[in-house]
């Protein structure tokens, strides 16, 4: 990729770490190209304005100062280009303009560009006609103005702060309305708001924050002067002008004339949640020291490059800003001097009174910091302990008081009393709910910043959409589910309902005082989401992986995801599984920190703060051996940290490359690693692989020779040989002790990715990525050729096994404890020279698989949404360990690994698709039921599952049920009362050529073709109890009674050869039938006592399966099987409920059943599909989707080799 | 017919060095009508260069003569261009007269062109745009469709004969490069 294509795709990114993430990958092993591009990054970030306007038309340059023109950024959303057409409808009040350049025309405003929007609407830049100067036009958003009282709020707010006049506050020039539409014209601001420059810059120095931090106060005080409260102060309503970066507060009372929206409740919520004061978030009452502690917020923000109450929802950052303590911030800053922390905790004290009392108070004794800090002495030091004490009414624990230790580091502690961070207020509570609500009006849906969901959720959640109420499943009894944090809603097993208003709601379940569940749930209108709770204790080691729906005797062998950890989006995550299998190490390049967390509860056990490219635990996994690859101009260090305590060992040798991995020896003496250029010095080279000695970090080794990047390395069992992976594209095993090169091993040709040794030591793997040139098709790239795992006898150096199927980059490669099974993950790749339209080539194969490594057989695949980073065994071999972007997985291996279901089964649907009739759209339709053509459509709950697309082929009110394909897979013939009686209809494959086949005031139903597709048996209703199979041509002529009996003759079905049909007597009793296809010879075939019904013949027509009750007093209908010629009768199902209607794959292999659940009333029903024997199965209807009654059997469609055997 | 008009139709017919003579055409029609436009309208009142682009095209070219668009395209090429050089005339004359030089009345007066932006910055760009130039010549002549002739991104882009998202691109890549290269520029000259 050259630098023009790198910058571009950059942009693309939405975040600034996904940014830095993708330079890492796309700059890797050229710091030139990195340092060039971020250059370019810079000054597109920096100027976005350069160039935009035509040069004759922006003469407004008398009172912007030279180079500046960047316009001030009014919302967190980034400019938008005022031409595309998602814009074009936002902008319907602008009364249209001839003017080349002009978008349209507010007033007597021409306005020229569309500068930001936020949840209140948009801000524009337009030009002042009389007084020619550019200003920005800020426009309530249409709907919030077709709010009379908003409006008026908006305009009175508008006033007020019109009439604070001070240099760190936007000027007003003018308030007006247009048709209803009010907006407020206000000084232009060439510079960009706080936020951006903390996202671009990270933690100011300390002269910058005070500089900043003092004249937002300033501002502040000019407001609270006139009786003025801002109510939403937060970074992205701090404007730095350009140059001396001089504060402009705006955005005044916004965020209080959303107060009247037709709020119904009890007051309401409005500002930002991670900036807003806890009595601002309780919906209380606020004064202008609710400024102050949003002030707090900001400065924290400033020190440490992220805000205090970050949470990963609203709700959760309110939750936070009423009853959390942030981190404290010497542990992020250890530069900020104590007595800055003392005067940004004080402002963030929960209780108004606790803070300062005037934003005045606050500007100056940052103005002494400041001169402090310009020149330290020791009265400007006791000055500013003395006045940051000053005036406090209540002691706050561990605050001021504290002052003097604090020089030791020791972070400061609001901590509020312990019973209330441990249980949240009712108040928090309220706020909750409110802010739910709050999100559906404003659409607030920024994300809050990192999660701070770190524990492992041991449930399986699964959460449907039919058709606002939330139903809740809960199977465990004792599991308690909260709301929103309201407490106890439901408990006990069961489905609930309840019924809530249309919003964003946190449902968290719990168990014995732990969270086992917590998921976000959106409730729309019209909407029914259910939520079900099923608990899996975990880690169990005799869960049985049994499927939800069946009690017994249906194995699914699937992946069950067991838990999950949510990490920061945009981050590529990498996990390890503990020596003991009890913790496991999550970690991230990016700036992020460790954590370790203890796998039965989730409970994190350490965090470390550092810069991890590659991280290990060592053999006893008391230690973790990290190095660094991120530094840019520093060297990179090795670093050995002790779990129990977190703390780093003394001694981190430094080097020249990044660490790409880190690996150690399984006595723990050694520690090998192996570097590439990330960043660092741009003449060096550094592609070595070195070893270490583990108890002193001294380098005892240094092998040179790879030529480029070492992407993995692994250790010899016996610890006597490494072997590594580079992106030159090879495979070298290295003698440990002499770092001589062993042997090179052969593979698909291409860059490797990661390398593995099997647990016996004679194996080797290699994980290889794609040819840059090979198999694009756009921008991504699908190589399978070359995307390959390779298996190497580590003797001869002869490859033994090769697996394929992934179509991108192999990250990583990995053996079971037991070497049966491989296990690889793939994702993205960047390699190769740029696309000639610029773009930048991906691979976009998000798949674990698992391989048996004595065949090269695929056995198992599971699909993520992201590009995968890892992807390893436990190490007793019961769990897979995988990380995406942001998510780590942890799945329970199934007992035993045959081949995927999943896929073979898409392939006969592939082959053959199945037709289903269902009223899951309300009517009883037919439905043609294929694989999902879109592997990235997969919902992520249903991982391992297949899917499918359903595709309505009827549609029509009336019911259509009963389908069944001609042979030729042309027609399908189905059962209609589109006539007002139930007739035999017939279509054409994709639905359309409907035509009416029987007609006869009776009930004609279960049409079954003969072998040639000439003609059409089905059964007729001709009384209550007077059934005849007929058979009619299929073009409706010719019908012939072919039972003539005056019993109830039914559910016909032809034999594969034609000469047969069996059908279902029941007369004196109920028994499966045989006769001839002309009627002839009529024959029991079983003489099983209980109800014969639905005969279906296996496609080579040796075996009939049907559907009997399994005992003669009722109980469950059940599927039987037996052979033509009345032998080897056997149950095949064993569910509880009703089975029946079953259909045969084409194959042989599947049959396809309806099965009703006995605890669901009515005709709710699931398709199952299940091999004959039973070892595989699925569902592929869950609750949505109900099969059709009256002959509403599953037909798949016949395929060639079924035609002609 | 009109002069230009011949030369479109020549360039249409393949004559290229018809575009060599179009430039000196259009330079000095723009000069006109802008010279024009200050002097008559308003104080204060901005200047379009769209507008005027579009203005010198209905005087110069016989719009009852058929005109194909490709014709239309060398017309705005060559009035970018043209908007270009009389800019950065403009903007060499100012900075000589601040650093001393000899007044002289031109046909331009100084006083009443409010450039947009002070006279090195113009300078500045103008420089790095001869580097893009030399290095990307499409990015370049984008640059100067849409910063001096007033074109939107989809104009540029039909005149430029790519695809608009290509154009929207180049846009990014060449704005970026450019501002750094100005800034480096001014680095070097500031560290002699």
């Amino acid at each position: 990729m050259n630098e023009e294509t790198v910058f571009i795709e950059a942009l693309t990114k939405t975040s600034k770490s996904e940014q830095a993430a993708f330079l890492d990958e796309a700059c890797a092993g050229n710091p030139q190209l990195r340092e060039s591009v971020e250059e370019l990054i810079l000054a597109h970030d920096s100027v976005p304005d350069f160039l935009e306007v035509p040069i004759l038309e922006a003469r407004n340059t008398t009172d912007a100062k030279s180079d500046e023109r960047t316009p001030a950024r009014f919302a967190e959303t980034p400019a938008l280009d005022a031409s595309s057409e998602e814009f074009a409808d936002a902008l319907d009040f602008l009364k249209p303009s001839m003017q080349p350049g002009v978008l349209g025309a507010l007033g007597s405003y021409p306005v020229s560009e569309v500068i930001g929007r936020g949840g209140m609407g948009v801000v524009l830049r337009g030009r002042d006609p009389k007084l020619n100067r550019i200003v920005a036009i800020k426009v309530l958003a249409p709907e919030l103005a077709s709010n009379a009282q908003a409006r008026r709020r908006f305009l009175r707010e508008a006033q007020a702060a019109a009439a604070v006049s001070h240099a760190h506050v936007v000027t007003t020039h003018a308030i007006d309305e247009v048709e209803k539409l009010p907006y407020i014209v206000m000084e232009y601001v060439a510079g960009c708001s706080l936020q951006e420059r903390i996202e671009r810059d990270g933690p100011f120095d300390i002269e910058r924050i005070l500089r900043v931090a003092r004249q937002t106060a300033q501002g502040l005080a000019a407001a609270h002067e006139q009786g003025l409260i801002h109510r939403d102060v937060k970074p992205a309503n701090i404007l730095l002008e350009n140059g001396i970066e001089r504060v402009k507060l705006s955005d005044f009372g916004l965020a209080r004339a959303i107060d009247d929206v037709g709020m119904t409740q009890t007051g309401t919520v409005a500002g930002t949640p991670q900036y807003m004061s806890p009595e601002q978030a309780q919906g209380e009452r606020v004064d202008h020291r609710s400024d102050l502690f949003s002030l707090g917020c900001v400065m924290y923000m400033m020190c440490t490059g992220r805000s205090p109450f970050r949470a990963d929802t609203t709700v959760g950052a309110l939750r936070r800003v009423c009853d959390d303590v942030p981190r404290p911030i010497a542990q992020v800053n250890s530069s900020i001097p104590a007595w800055l922390i003392a005067i940004i905790d004080r402002l963030l004290a929960k209780r108004p009174e606790d803070r300062f009392q005037s934003a005045a108070e606050v500007a100056e004794i940052l103005g002494i910091g400041l001169a402090h800090i310009q020149e330290p002495t020791e009265a400007t030091q006791a000055e500013l302990e003395s006045r940051v004490r000053h005036g406090s009414r209540t002691q706050v624990p561990g605050g001021p008081d504290d002052l003097t230790v604090l020089d030791s580091h020791r972070p400061t502690d609001i901590r509020p009393p312990l019973t209330r961070i441990l249980h949240p207020t009712r108040r928090t509570v309220v706020a909750c709910l409110l802010v739910g609500v709050l999100c559906m009006i404003v659409g607030v849906t920024e994300a809050t910043g990192v999660s701070n969901v770190r524990g492992f959720l041991a449930t399986v959640l699964r959460i449907g959409t039919p058709n606002g109420t939330l139903l809740l499943e809960v199977d465990d009894p004792d599991v308690i589910v909260t709301i929103d944090g309201e407490d106890v809603v439901i408990t006990g097993a069961g489905p609930r309902e309840v019924r809530l208003k249309p919003g964003v709601y946190r449902v968290l379940a719990q168990k014995d005082g732990k969270v086992i569940s917590q998921e976000l749930v959106t409730i729309s209108r019209d909407g029914k989401e259910v939520v079900k709770i099923d608990f899996e204790p975990f880690p169990s080691r005799d869960l049985s992986v049994a499927s939800p729906e069946s009690d017994n005797a249906m194995p699914v062998q699937r992946f069950l995801e067991v838990a999950r950890f949510s990490g920061e989006g945009g981050f590529q995550y990498s996990a390890r599984f503990s020596p003991n299998g009890d913790a496991i190490l999550i970690y991230t390049s990016a700036a992020a920190p460790a954590r370790i967390l203890h796998i039965p509860d989730g409970k994190e056990l350490q965090t470390l703060d550092g810069e991890f490219r590659a991280a290990a635990f060592t053999p006893d996994g008391q230690h973790i051996v990290t190095g660094s690859g991120s530094a840019r101009d520093a060297l990179n260090r090795l670093m050995v940290w002790n779990v129990e305590t977190g703390k780093r060992l003394a001694f981190e040798p430094s080097v020249r490359g990044a660490f790409l991995d880190l690996v150690v020896s399984s006595d723990g003496q050694q520690i090998v690693s192996g570097h590439g250029q990330w960043w660092g010095s741009y003449t060096d080279r550094d592609h070595s692989i070195r070893i270490w000695d583990a108890e002193s970090r001294q380098l005892l080794r240094e092998i040179e020779g790879s030529n480029d990047q070492v992407m993995d390395l692994a250790i010899s069992p016996d610890g006597k040989s490494v072997v590594s992976g580079s992106r030159d594209r090879s495979v070298r095993l290295w003698n440990l002790e002499t770092g001589e090169e062993i042997r090179r091993f052969e593979g698909a040709g291409t860059e490797v990715f990661s390398v593995a040794f099997s647990p016996n030591g004679r194996l080797v793997a290699g994980g290889y990525g794609p040819d840059p040139d090979a198999g694009i098709h756009g921008r991504i790239i699908d190589d399978p050729d070359h995307c390959v795992a390779v298996l190497w006898d580590i003797e001869s150096g002869n490859e033994v096994q090769r697996f394929q199927g992934h179509s991108g980059c192999i990250n990583s490669i990995g053996f079971s404890p037991d070497g049966t099974v491989l296990v690889t993950a793939s994702g993205e790749a960047h390699v190769g020279e740029p696309l000639p339209d610029g773009g930048s080539k991906k691979s976009r194969d998000n798949t674990v698989r698992l391989w048996d490594v004595a065949t090269g057989r695929q056995l198992a695949e599971i699909k993520h949404r992201t590009s995968l980073k890892s992807a390893s065994f436990s190490p007793d071999g019961e769990y897979l360990l995988t990380s995406e972007w942001h998510l780590v997985h942890l799945w329970k291996v199934p007992d035993s690994l045959g081949p995927p279901e999943v896929d073979e089964f898409s392939d006969v649907l592939l082959r053959s698709p199945l037709l289903v009739s269902s009223d899951r759209d309300g009517q009883f339709d037919i439905y043609r039921v294929d694989p999902s053509s879109d592997p990235a459509s997969d919902a992520h709950h249903d991982l391992g599952s297949s899917s499918q697309e359903w595709t309505n082929l009827t549609n029509h009110p009336a019911e259509d049920t009963g389908p069944a394909w001609s042979p030729d897979g042309k027609r399908i013939a189905f059962c209609s009362s589109r006539s007002g009686n139930l007739d035999i209809w017939l279509m054409n494959a994709d639905g359309h050529g409907v035509r009416q086949v029987t007609q006869f005031p009776g009930i004609d139903r279960t049409p079954t073709w003969s072998p040639d597709g000439e003609r059409i048996a089905f059964v007729r209703h001709l009384s209550n109890d007077n059934w005849e199979v007929f058979v009619v041509d299929a073009d409706g002529s010719n019908p012939i009674n072919l039972t003539n009996h005056p019993a109830k003759d039914a559910d016909p079905a032809w034999s594969p050869d034609g000469k047969n049909i069996a059908y279902s007597f029941d007369g004196d009793g109920t028994r499966l039938y045989l006769m001839d296809s002309d009627g002839s010879n009529p024959r029991i075939l079983s003489g099983r006592a209980g109800s014969f019904t639905y005969p279906a013949w296996s496609p080579d027509g040796s075996q009939i399966l049907f559907t009997a009750w399994e005992n003669d007093v009722g109980g469950n209908l059940e599927l039987f099987v037996i052979n033509a010629d009345g032998s080897g009768e056997r149950q095949l199902t064993q569910m509880r409920g009703l089975n029946s209607f079953a259909a045969w794959s084409p194959d042989g292999n599947w049959i396809a059943f309806e099965h009703r659940s006995p605890n669901i009333p009515g005709r709710e029903a699931t398709v199952h599909v299940r091999t004959i024997d039973g070892s595989k199965s699925t569902a592929i209807s869950r609750a949505e989707a109900h099969v059709g009654f009256g002959g509403g059997r599953p037909a798949w469609r016949p395929t060639a080799t079924a035609l002609n055997p | 017919m009109s002069d230009v008009t011949q030369i479109l139709q020549q360039i249409e017919s393949g004559n290229l060095t018809g575009a060599e003579r179009l430039l000196p055409l259009v330079y000095d029609e723009l000069r006109r009508l802008a010279a024009q436009r200050l002097t008559n309208e308003k104080p204060g009142q901005t200047l379009q260069a769209t507008a005027l682009v579009h203005e010198a095209y209905v005087r110069l070219v016989d719009v009852e003569a058929p005109q194909n668009w490709d014709s239309r395209q060398h017309f705005f090429s060559a009035a970018a261009e043209a908007m270009r050089r009389i800019l950065v005339e403009n903007a060499r004359r100012k900075r000589t007269l601040r650093a001393g030089g000899d007044y002289q009345r031109q046909e331009f007066i100084e006083d009443e062109i409010a450039l947009p932006s002070p006279p090195d910055e113009l300078l500045a760009l103008d420089e790095a745009l001869e580097h893009l130039n030399a290095k990307d010549s499409r990015k370049a002549k984008l640059v100067e469709l849409r910063y001096f002739g007033g074109l939107t991104i989809a104009e540029a882009a039909d005149c430029l004969g790519v695809s608009v998202a290509t154009a929207e691109r180049d846009w990014t890549y060449a704005k970026a490069w450019l501002r750094r290269q100005i800034a480096d520029d001014e680095s070097t000259s500031d560290g002699i």
